[in-house]
């Protein structure tokens, strides 16, 4: 066990995981989170917070996750790497896993031009794929991207965020031949769930669903 | 077609598959690629590049 998530354990344990999405308020109302957890809470093993959905602003997936956590799910925090380099998701990372996050989900991000900022520039310092690579050497490496240690100090002890690290697979997405039948090299070993976006149905792509199956290291 | 534009931009993704698999290079697309450096990129300041074939002896 990496990270000791409900989300892990249920994974780990063979079983076949049910998440749920709760997308972060436009606003900074409070009460809808508690509100749609509610709904949730129970029912699902673990919920999905989005991070800027369809790239339009919204709380924060961390601000949005800890309230959830707080409301009584185990959320599952998205990063994209559409809006932050290198070093503001590590520095996320971190202040998610002090406040409690557990699960973090790698994505690409939607483009900006499907949301309300067209003119904004994307960052992708990283792609989803390096950000699961950057996850893992800070869990299990101990360190940044950069190869630093995570302390502060030499005579301070290391202390690493210990994230369940996820993937996503759109079973949709073009070119269809291609995607997970690459996932057992392409991936870095420290990828440990994968989970398609809301927007997807799993059941409407038997032979998507089967070759995710067949790529994934823990494939439910 | 590109999610971004169906109608006028072809799905880059698509392209990129296709090419390597007709030069018979898909195995390229499943290594994985290290983060970029761009220390030399866009604002990392002015660059300098000697070209080794065109210095003069002394």
């Amino acid at each position: 066990m990496k990270a000791e998530s409900n989300l892990e354990k249920v994974l780990s344990a063979g079983h076949f995981a049910v998440t749920a999405e709760l997308g972060p308020p436009k606003s900074a109302e409070v009460e809808v989170i508690a509100t749609k957890a509610g709904y949730l809470k129970g029912k699902v093993d673990a919920v999905n917070i989005t991070d800027n959905q369809t790239a339009i602003v919204r709380m924060s997936s961390i601000g949005a996750g800890v309230l959830a956590l707080k409301a009584g799910v185990e959320p599952v925090v998205q990063i994209t790497c559409r809006d932050r380099n290198r070093l503001a998701i590590q520095a996320d990372v971190l202040g998610a896993y002090a406040l409690g996050v557990r699960n973090i989900l790698c994505l690409s991000g939607d483009h900006q031009s499907f949301g309300n900022h067209q003119g904004c520039k994307n960052v992708y310092d990283l792609d989803s794929i390096q950000l699961i690579g950057a996850l893992k050497t800070m869990r299990d490496e101990k360190k940044f991207i950069c190869g630093e240690e995570i302390r502060n100090s030499k005579n301070s002890p290391v202390v690493e965020p210990r994230i369940y690290i996820g993937g996503a697979e759109n079973p949709f997405g073009d070119p269809s031949s291609s995607g997970p039948s690459v996932w057992p090299r392409r991936w870095p070993p420290g990828w440990t769930s994968s989970r398609p976006s809301a927007s997807t149905i799993w059941s409407a792509s038997r032979s998507g669903c089967a070759r995710c199956a067949r790529a994934a290291c823990t494939p439910r | 077609m590109c999610e971004v534009d169906q109608k006028n931009i072809e799905c880059g993704w698509q392209l990129i598959y296709d090419r390597m698999k007709l030069l018979g290079l898909l195995g390229r697309l499943e290594e994985n690629q290290p983060i970029k450096d761009w220390r030399t990129g866009r604002d990392g300041g002015p660059g300098k590049i000697v070209r080794e074939d065109m210095v003069l002896d002394s």
